[in-house]
């Protein structure tokens, strides 16, 4: 049974076959999305050179022309040609495979994938012809481009592309939308949900119950269906939740995304009536704020139609790796209502500077943007709740999943910070909203795509993507995208303005570390697109090669099982009986770590934020991220001192920027300290240590007391702010679950003794 | 006068300090969790008595009550900022209020002074428009280099109205006389309507007018700069 062995090696799948139509447009789908991906990335690329000066064009307003070209191009075809275009070819895979039935209309899905590959298409030529209004194509800049810019002929192109793209995306929702509410599918999960005794109770691999492909299909009817498909039914009592059958949480985040789409999609529509009106007729004039207004209720909902669909699979796809099935959880349904109302509105925070916009208007988009953060929230929560020590099988797929969910989530923390409408003052339209972009929709969406490529290639296929060349490339994109990502976001702070094709000198110090993450990033993909089209055309292994290969992994995995579990030692009785404490030490640990963190956070209080603090707050910020890995994975001695050299180094190439040496000493040996004290703790190396953190952290504390005293008697000045409460409040956890490991440690003894 | 986040004492460095601690917090969240995945009590406990056990302490219904009470809390915390409120006190008094009208073009701004409340008495003061890099703004200098200045003062409301003769531009201005800065304040400046925003300097100096809005290939040499004197 190959089936059976691949699900050995890619762990339970539903039984649901895929047609074979299906599977050859789902390729279609990836192979000319990650094409698309290739253009944009290697227009990142261009942009990233005409900033850095390396290339200037016969004159300056030629090179600002291809830049701004580029920039419009790169932003529409991240967006429709490769973002959309995935999450439209996986998503019909998808709903397919956990709906249980085949597509409404598979001549709906052909003609949504040529009207997108057409409007991208379209985009690219109008691109050639330097049309460059920006992505969001606020108009009337299109129809208005000042001297010596784009022609109208461009612009009517890049127009008739939004056009074709637009209506490929309503034919999507509506293919999507029929396959859901027509005819029976595939529901019944949340019966796994038991007893009152045992009603959380979680079904393993082993336990048929709750089984995703176990399913029955069901004639739902269209209340039940309507209230179980946008997850609302999950908020109902437990005695009502049970009488509604529910649908797979795939299917559940597919349908929602359809539905905010096709709804936000009419502000797309309206925008492109307007522009289409102003050209026939010039004396026509528009409501161009209501015209702007009308594309962001399309230009938010587009942002988060490229997240859903995956975040629906990542329910599936996460426990599939740990090798169990999808169980019922309420709280993982509990967010899609709150998605599906606040998507349709957050579009609000997009017109915040918009001053003539009414009163509710301004008032709903701080509402808004606190209304998604909250299922936002539970969504991280839930997911890696799956992960907690789940065992995992860490492959390609399983780590772009969780790389997606941590930029998500940063991208997530940026966006909350803008929305306020106080805050935002003074980051819109900064390199900071760049930052927040990239890192929702690079870090999130594009790596849940390529996440769920290297998850889908294989069902379809039957052949697994080279695990070298795709750990490269996760590597690559990793390292490149989150330091491009995190680099926008700081120098947004720094007051670097968006969208400026000639780059002021105090920030071209910045270009050559975003050339060098852009073309991480481009690497990365190279290595991508080889191993892709290497798979997709090798051969099929016979039924021989895949047995010998899966029995032998097979095997390499039991061994390692085995070793794992192993037999305990005695002389480790008594960290036996404190295991069940584990998370004590890692609380102690992770307290002391991160007052060393703050410690150096505050080290740029005394030299303002100037470039070269910048990098040193970015190296110091990612080496200590780093250094958590060798101390809670007890890596030894050797990895601790290198962390400490490290941290010294770092502080060597901060003594050459101007600064207050009295705070600096201070703040750097405390840094230390309590970074170091982490390793005692997790080491457990005994009560002498732990009394010395104690003593140590105390003195520290008093010292602080002291200087920050009104009546100071040492002459400083020490910042008494909200970090350093942080630092004092962190201190005092520090001192207590040190206490406490003391205290049980001796109390474990006693028992066992 | 009005309110606005810089006058609570929260900026742009303390925006970076959260976000920085934010991001720290949540990696090491993360870390913990990907770790925990080989730790040897993923081996002893397993994925199912994990699930089981967090359940029934209700860890997912606390973290939603945590999450939302967390966001009224900064929603209460942030909407002192919003335009209705923190425009209040200056809407009210529009006697003591100093106009400024700005008019926005590609790629130019030019400044009018409105006078005080209802007396738009004050004569046309100047714009001052001035070029960066290579390019020379040709029209921008030729139309509108006209002579005088806006007279500001430090701490006096100021209101300025603000209209677009073709598109949509952004009207900012920086922390300081640097041609990019932290912006102090912005508004857009969308055409065909009058757009208000209400500002008190504090501190008098040179600040910088920069279009935050992308308008043309020329955007980012739309530039002018804002004088304001000691009261």
């Amino acid at each position: 049974m190959l089936h059976k062995e691949y699900e050995r090696e890619q762990g339970p799948a539903p039984k649901y076959q895929i047609s074979k139509e299906l599977s050859d447009l789902t390729k279609m789908f990836i192979v000319s999305s990650v094409l698309y991906f290739i253009v944009a990335g290697s227009l990142a690329i261009v942009m990233r050179i005409i900033q850095s000066k390396i290339i200037i064009l016969g004159n300056q307003p030629q090179t600002s022309g291809l830049f701004y070209a580029a920039l419009t191009v790169h932003g529409q075809i991240m967006f429709f040609g490769f973002a959309s275009m995935i999450t439209v070819g996986i998503s019909y895979y998808l709903i397919c495979k956990f709906g249980k039935k085949e597509l409404f209309s598979m001549r709906l899905a052909i003609w949504s994938f040529s009207l997108l590959n057409a409007g991208a298409i379209f985009l690219i030529i109008s691109g050639t012809m330097f049309f460059g209004a920006g992505w969001y194509n606020l108009m009337p800049l299109a129809f208005h481009p000042g001297n010596n810019g784009w022609t109208t002929f461009s612009a009517v192109l890049f127009l008739m592309a939004d056009v074709m793209i637009g209506v490929g995306l309503v034919l999507f929702c509506i293919n999507i939308m029929a396959t859901v509410l027509s005819g029976k599918i595939a529901a019944g999960i949340q019966k796994t949900e038991q007893s009152d005794d045992d009603k959380h109770r979680y079904v393993s691999a082993e336990d048929d119950r709750g089984r995703i492909d176990l399913l029955s299909m069901e004639n739902m009817a269209a209340s039940l269906r309507w209230v179980s498909i946008l997850g609302i039914s999950s908020w109902f009592p437990k005695r009502y939740r049970s009488e509604v059958p529910a649908v797979s949480i795939v299917v559940v985040g597919i349908f929602v995304n359809a539905t905010v789409l096709v709804v936000g999609i009419i502000g797309l529509f309206t925008q492109l009536a307007v522009g289409f009106s102003f050209l026939m007729n010039p004396r026509f004039e528009p409501n161009w704020l209501f015209t702007k207004d009308a594309w962001w209720f399309f230009g938010h909902p587009i942002v988060y139609f490229t997240l859903f669909s995956f975040l629906g699979a990542a329910y599936y796809y996460i426990p599939r790796y740990a090798k169990k099935t999808v169980p019922y959880d309420k709280w993982a349904y509990r967010s899609w209502p709150f998605y599906f109302i606040f998507t349709m509105l957050v579009f609000s925070h997009h017109v915040y500077m918009d001053m003539p916009n009414p009163v509710w208007l301004q008032m709903l988009s701080q509402t808004a943007s606190f209304g998604i953060i909250f299922p936002s929230g539970l969504t991280i929560m839930t997911v890696m709740m799956y992960l907690f020590r789940s065992r995992i099988k860490w492959n390609i797929s399983s780590m772009f999943l969780l790389a997606g969910i941590v930029g998500w989530t940063f991208g997530g923390l940026a966006g909350a910070e803008t929305g306020w409408w106080g805050t935002d003052l003074y980051l819109h339209n900064t390199l900071n909203i760049v930052g927040h972009i990239h890192l929702v929709l690079l870090m999130g969406s594009v790596l849940f795509g390529l996440g769920m490529i290297y998850s889908v290639i294989p069902d379809i296929t039957k052949k697994n993507l080279g695990n070298t060349l795709g750990t490269i490339h996760f590597g690559l994109t990793v390292i490149g995208g989150f330091g491009i990502s995190l680099l926008f976001t700081y120098l947004g702070f720094a007051g670097f303005i968006r969208r400026e094709a000639d780059v002021p000198q105090q920030f071209m110090w910045a270009m050559p570390w975003m050339l060098f993450f852009a073309l991480t990033v481009g690497f990365g993909q190279i290595v991508f697109v080889y191993n892709l089209f290497h798979t997709l055309k090798r051969k099929k292994p016979t039924k021989e090669e895949l047995r010998f290969e899966l029995d032998k992994r097979y095997r390499a995995e039991k061994e390692e099982e085995e070793e794992h579990v192993g037999p305990v030692m005695s002389k480790d009785i008594k960290h036996l009986r404190m295991e069940n404490e584990t998370g004590l030490y890692y609380a102690g640990a992770a307290a002391t770590a991160l007052v060393g963190i703050l410690h150096l956070v505050i080290v740029p209080y005394f030299v303002g934020f100037g470039s070269n603090t910048s990098i040193f707050f970015i190296a110091t910020g990612i080496a200590q991220i780093f250094w958590t890995v060798p101390l809670i994975n007890r890596w030894g001695k050797l990895w601790y001192l290198l962390g400490i050299a490290g941290t010294v180094v770092l502080i060597g190439l901060y003594l050459n920027v101007g600064f207050d040496w009295k705070f600096v000493v201070f703040y750097i040996v405390t840094a230390i300290a309590q970074i170091f004290w982490a390793v005692p703790l997790i080491k457990r190396w005994g009560k002498l240590w732990y009394l010395l953190g104690i003593a140590g952290t105390v003195l520290l504390t008093l010292f602080w007391n002291i200087v920050n005293a009104p009546l100071s008697i040492t002459g400083l000045a020490a910042p008494y702010d909200d970090i350093s409460i942080a630092v004092e409040v962190l201190q005092v956890v520090f001192i207590t679950i040190a206490t406490v490991i003391i205290i049980k440690e001796r109390q474990s003894k006693t028992i066992l003794l | 006068m009005v309110l606005l986040a810089s006058d609570l004492g929260y900026g742009v460095s303390w925006l970076a300090q959260v976000l920085t601690i934010s991001i720290v917090i949540a990696t090491g969240f993360f870390v913990y969790v990907a770790l925990s995945t080989k730790s040897k009590n993923a081996a002893l406990a397993g994925f199912d008595r994990i699930k089981y056990n967090l359940h029934k302490y209700h860890a997912e219904r606390y973290w939603a009550i945590f999450v939302a009470s967390m966001l009224i809390w900064l929603w209460f915390f942030g909407y002192q900022w919003m335009p209705p409120f923190a425009f209040s006190s200056a809407v009210q008094h529009p006697e003591k209020v100093h106009i400024v009208k700005v008019t926005a073009g590609q790629w130019f701004w030019r400044f009018e002074d409105g006078g005080t409340g209802d007396n738009n008495t004050n004569p046309l003061s100047l714009n001052i428009s001035r070029t960066r890099g290579n390019v020379v703004n040709t029209q921008s200098i030729s139309s509108d280099n006209s002579a005088g200045q806006v007279r500001i003062k430090a701490g006096e409301t100021v209101k300025f109205v603000a209209h677009s003769i073709d598109v949509n531009h952004g009207f900012g201005v920086l922390s300081s006389s640097n041609q990019m800065d932290s912006p102090l304040m912005q508004m857009q400046v969308v055409p065909g309507f009058d757009n208000v925003f209400y500002y008190t300097f504090n501190k008098p100096g040179t600040y910088t007018i920069r279009c935050l809005e992308y308008c043309g290939w020329n955007h980012p040499y739309m530039v002018s700069l804002i004088t304001v004197e000691t009261a």
